[in-house]
């Protein structure tokens, strides 16, 4: 859930999903939102708009509707809203954006439930009642999006826990995004049930992959990650069922310090227990949320660790397995890694300090997270 | 155990008990190049083995190094014959797993109610 | 709370080590008394080496493993190369030969002797039975004596197999084993129009190559080193590839021979030793040279070979391959003589010229000498099931698994070593052999525990050794060895 800012609604009965228009560059059509840059009534407004969001800069006392449409008046003016963001209205005034087309990082945002309470989440799970309802948003939302969109990924939460909605999502992401590479954020515990598996596998979807986080080798220390008893069984069973049934995978390892020591050991179990899968990704630590709190536990200098990631890549790197490493900027690592070092945080989150500018490797960096400057983490080293 | 020498034979004395003659067997079948192996039983409880030298004799000097090795093979053997014993179940089901053709075989991961639970705050 | 064995077995590496190997292959290099300590419940939770057990796989915490089923895949894959079954078809077209090697193990005659060329009749029943292979991946490897003597039946036979092949869709690898010296521009365009992959012989420079390799008339270094060049340029260098076998002669020159290799562009060398077959075994009566001379010759040559890599320069000794493909991969070997159960009928099997089929080469070399133990059948009077599944297959399965024989069921090395009845049989005189004096053991048997201990004592060698399993060098290889 990105960018939530709440206004006043008028005629608002149930949730509303819509592409932003701004006039009067372009007709709107019934799946708009009119974007009106300050309370004033248009000439024509076209009865068949989903919606209207006004900014309301003027600050003028506001009694309802704009043109007998549903509406909502904002004034909150630093929100960003561009021409074809897609966006959610709920009934409570909460203006949610679902979707941006000039972002390369778009989800489908399932439900904020999970099976685990990882101490690095950056997006700690609550208990709430949420999946229908989000079923609904984005089941309205996929015809929407744009044909060409390249990748998009199905988030959460713990998108598992959606159970048959899950492959039902998933077919109408094959039907209307038939090209889109969809990646599925998922510990995959669910999938230790063939059913479950069976079911994703008769989508028959070509383009999914599914993102396990795996932590470590064997089950105390990955169970403790995930303060989860059996999750480790689970998962890596997961794993294997659904490489039974055709789905690819890609294993993600965020490093914290209860798992960096034994970094290599990972690498190996990796290759030994499913060389089949498509990608390994080590993942510089977000701290947000549940690892903010952990902070003091899990927090790790890069430098620390340096050997024992080295270690890790070159292994699965010669034995064939693609990696990568995610969310950590060029000046933690020495430059042997780089070839490893993808752009990976959101376009929405990513930071650079002031000193970035004169570094040698700027443009290839991936940044920081905006959340480290609160957590004092910005120790930019500009490469010269 | 007891190793002694007496004219041209190595005689061990163990326990059947402790070592048994399957792990003997095991232990000695590696000493048939060097040695005419004979294995017996004495008094119900007691493992003899003979190990009369192929070429040569034992010397005395050599006897030191000869038990030593003979005990620490002693050792080895035992500890696989434990270990073969023990997991003499799981190995079967893993290899009838392993050529079944089926998912009937499959074990399911144990599922406890609090997995899945959203009882966290 | 205690914990649980799982299945393993363990092994001493030298004074103050062992190796714990798991049924899947995975392995702890740890202190010797390590696995006594395991079994004995020495060993506490809070242990380093704790978390190592359970993530290898060799104790768990409940009497049966959570990750049972991935377990029990991974051991369906180290089995795996038993879905294909008979991948490697050999077909010796003809005995007769324009060399004579020291270590021959043919039976081979002269090129003017008659009746030693395959029939036509014989090699299209060997042909039909080929096909009858479940296998998706055929290798067919034309052996002789020298192929290149009886070219045209060569080129009849992958015409016909090429021909057989629309109704079958397999993927077909075509071999040539010659000596070159007979290569001709007919041969080379045939050799182009159809991929086939030329193996031939050098055994190291010229003073040793001619010495193990004599041709009337003609300088056979000089002969394969021209043939060699011209098959490169034509055909491509990855069509051509060498073997080498050692003889008593080569055991001076390990280095020697591998700067050939490297000077001829070749990027790994097989170190072989003889086979105790043929005239290898009647030269001397016995075998002419020990396991400990082999030995001391193979371990001078790798680690020459690794002191090369460690400088940089990329070249693979194809037998240590092998074993680590074992060791450090999860997946099987296609290499027929370090199977479990051996590759003979599962893997690889001879039509001779005469109609006769073999287990293996080895089986046929054993028949040259008038015992026929391991002959399963005859292309004309018996079919695909009374030979591959035949009374005599049977008989050899008995003793073709590692699992079961004595001295290999509770070896630490047995899920990287095999098994060899043929040779064991041809030995020692029975197909199950006898561990402590057995060659192919005591060689296997250093050569583990050698490359183990090299890992062990430098993470630089077994970063060059798992250079040498990368999947996209692997993949130049032919499937089945």
């Amino acid at each position: 859930m990105i960018n939530g800012s709440r206004g006043i609604p008028f005629g608002i009965t149930h949730p509303i999903v819509g592409r932003i228009s701004l006039s009067p560059i372009e007709t709107p059509t019934r799946d708009s939102i009119l974007l009106l840059e300050d309370v004033f009534s248009p000439k024509t407004i076209n009865p068949d708009l989903a919606g209207v969001i006004v900014r309301n800069r003027s600050k003028v006392a506001i009694s309802g509707p704009v043109a007998g449409r549903p509406t909502l008046f904002l004034s909150d003016l630093r929100l960003q809203l561009e021409m074809h963001d897609i966006v959610a209205i709920h009934t409570d005034g909460t203006l949610e954006t679902l979707f941006r087309p000039n972002s390369r990082d778009n989800s489908l945002f399932v439900t904020d439930n999970c099976n685990c309470n990882c101490l690095m989440c950056s997006q700690p799970p609550k208990t709430c009642n949420d999946i229908q309802y989000r079923f609904a948003i984005n089941e309205k939302l996929v015809p929407l999006i744009p044909a060409q969109t390249e990748t998009l990924g199905i988030t959460g939460g713990e998108p598992t826990l959606l159970g048959p909605l899950l492959s039902k999502l998933l077919s109408a992401v094959k039907g209307y995004l038939p090209n889109t590479e969809i990646q599925v954020l998922t510990n995959a515990r669910a999938f230790s049930s063939t059913d479950a598996v069976k079911q994703i596998r008769n989508v028959e979807h070509r383009k999914v992959i599914f993102g396990i986080p795996l932590n470590s080798d064997h089950s105390s220390l990955h169970d403790y990650i995930t303060q989860s008893s059996n999750s480790f069984a689970q998962t890596v069973t997961g794993i294997h069922n659904l490489t039974r049934y055709d789905q690819r995978i890609e294993i993600r390892v965020i490093l914290q310090r209860p798992v960096v020591r034994r970094l290599r050991k990972l690498a190996e179990f990796i290759f030994r227990n499913m060389p089949f899968v498509e990608h390994v990704a080590f993942m510089g630590l977000e701290p947000t949320g549940n690892a903010a709190v952990h902070w003091g536990d899990i927090c790790v200098d890069p430098s620390s660790y340096e050997t024992e990631l080295r270690e890790a890549v070159e292994l699965l790197s010669i034995s064939g397995i693609p990696v990568s490493i995610f969310n950590l900027p060029n000046c933690v690592l020495s430059s042997d890694l780089w070839p490893f070092c993808k752009q990976s945080i959101s376009d929405w989150k990513r930071i650079y300090d002031d000193s970035c500018s004169r570094c040698k490797v700027f443009s290839r960096c991936g940044g920081f997270f905006e959340s480290a400057r609160t957590i004092g983490r910005l120790k930019a080293e500009p490469v010269s | 155990m007891r190793i002694e020498l007496r004219q041209d034979n190595l005689e061990v004395r163990v326990q059947l008990q402790t070592y048994s003659l399957d792990v003997l067997h095991k232990c000695f079948y590696w000493y048939g190049e060097d040695f005419s192996v004979d294995i017996e039983t004495e008094n119900g409880s007691i493992g003899l083995v003979l190990l009369r030298p192929k070429a040569g004799t034992i010397d005395e000097s050599l006897l030191g190094s000869l038990s030593e090795r003979i005990r620490s093979d002693l050792i080895d053997f035992k500890v696989r014959d434990i270990v073969t014993q023990e997991t003499r179940n799981v190995r079967d089901l893993l290899i009838a797993k392993a050529f079944a053709c089926t998912d009937e075989f499959d074990t399911p991961v144990p599922v406890q109610s609090t997995d899945i639970d959203h009882d966290h705050c | 709370m205690s914990y649980y064995l799982l299945p393993f077995r363990f092994q001493r590496l030298n004074e103050k080590e062992e190796v714990l190997v798991n049924e899947v292959g995975d392995f702890l290099i740890c202190s010797a008394g390590t696995a006594g300590m395991v079994v004995r419940r020495e060993i506490d939770s809070t242990d380093p080496i704790y978390a190592d057990l359970l993530a290898n796989f060799f104790v768990s915490e409940k009497p049966i493993p959570d990750l049972i089923d991935v377990l029990a895949t991974r051991y369906r894959t180290k089995k795996s190369f038993l879905d294909s079954f008979t991948c490697l078809h050999i077909f010796v077209m003809t005995l007769r030969c324009n060399h004579g090697c020291i270590y021959c193990q043919v039976g081979r005659r002269t090129p003017e002797d008659a009746g030693y060329d395959m029939s036509l009749e014989n090699l299209s029943r060997s042909i039909a039975m080929m096909f009858m292979s479940p296998s998706k991946n055929l290798t067919v490897e034309f052996q002789g004596g020298e192929p290149l003597l009886v070219l045209d039946k060569i080129k009849e036979a992958v015409e016909t197999i090429s021909a057989a092949n629309k109704a079958y869709s397999k993927n077909v690898t075509y071999v040539l084993c010659t000596n070159l010296s007979l290569l001709s521009e007919e041969a080379l365009e045939f050799c182009m129009q159809y991929g086939i992959i030329i193996s031939t012989s050098l055994d190291g420079p010229e003073y040793v190559h001619n010495a193990n390799r004599h041709i009337l008339g003609i300088n056979s270094y000089e002969s394969v080193i021209r043939g060699i060049a011209t098959c490169r340029e034509r055909l491509g260098n990855d069509r051509v590839s060498a073997l080498m076998t050692t003889s008593e002669f080569s055991l001076g020159f390990p280095i020697q021979i591998v700067d050939e290799y490297l000077r001829q562009g070749f990027s790994s060398i097989f170190i072989r030793a003889l086979n105790p077959f043929g005239l290898a075994r009647r030269r001397d009566g016995k075998k002419s040279y020990s396991v400990d001379q082999f030995l001391h010759f193979y371990k001078t040559a790798l680690l020459y070979i690794l002191q090369l890599n460690l400088q940089g320069t990329h070249f693979v000794e194809e037998y240590a391959r092998i074993v680590l493909s074992k060791v450090l991969t999860p997946f099987a070997s296609g290499f027929t003589d370090l199977q479990s159960p051996n590759g003979v009928v599962n893997s690889v099997v001879a039509y001779n010229y005469d109609g006769n089929v073999y287990a293996s080469d080895e089986a046929r070399m054993l028949a040259e000498e008038g015992d026929y133990t391991f002959r399963l059948g005859h292309v004309q009077r018996n079919s695909y099931a009374e030979i591959f599944y035949g009374p005599k297959a049977r008989d050899i399965a008995e003793f073709w698994a590692n699992e079961s024989l004595p001295g290999c069921s509770e070896c630490g090395f047995q899920t990287y070593c095999g098994a060899d009845p043929v040779r064991n049989y041809a030995t020692q005189g029975s197909a199950a052999g006898r561990r402590p004096s057995n060659a192919f053991c005591k060689k296997n048997r250093e050569i583990i525990r050698f490359l183990l201990e090299l890992m062990s004592n430098s993470n630089d060698i077994e970063r060059v050794f798992r250079t040498w399993l990368n999947p996209s060098w692997l993949r130049e290889q032919p499937v089945c060895q």
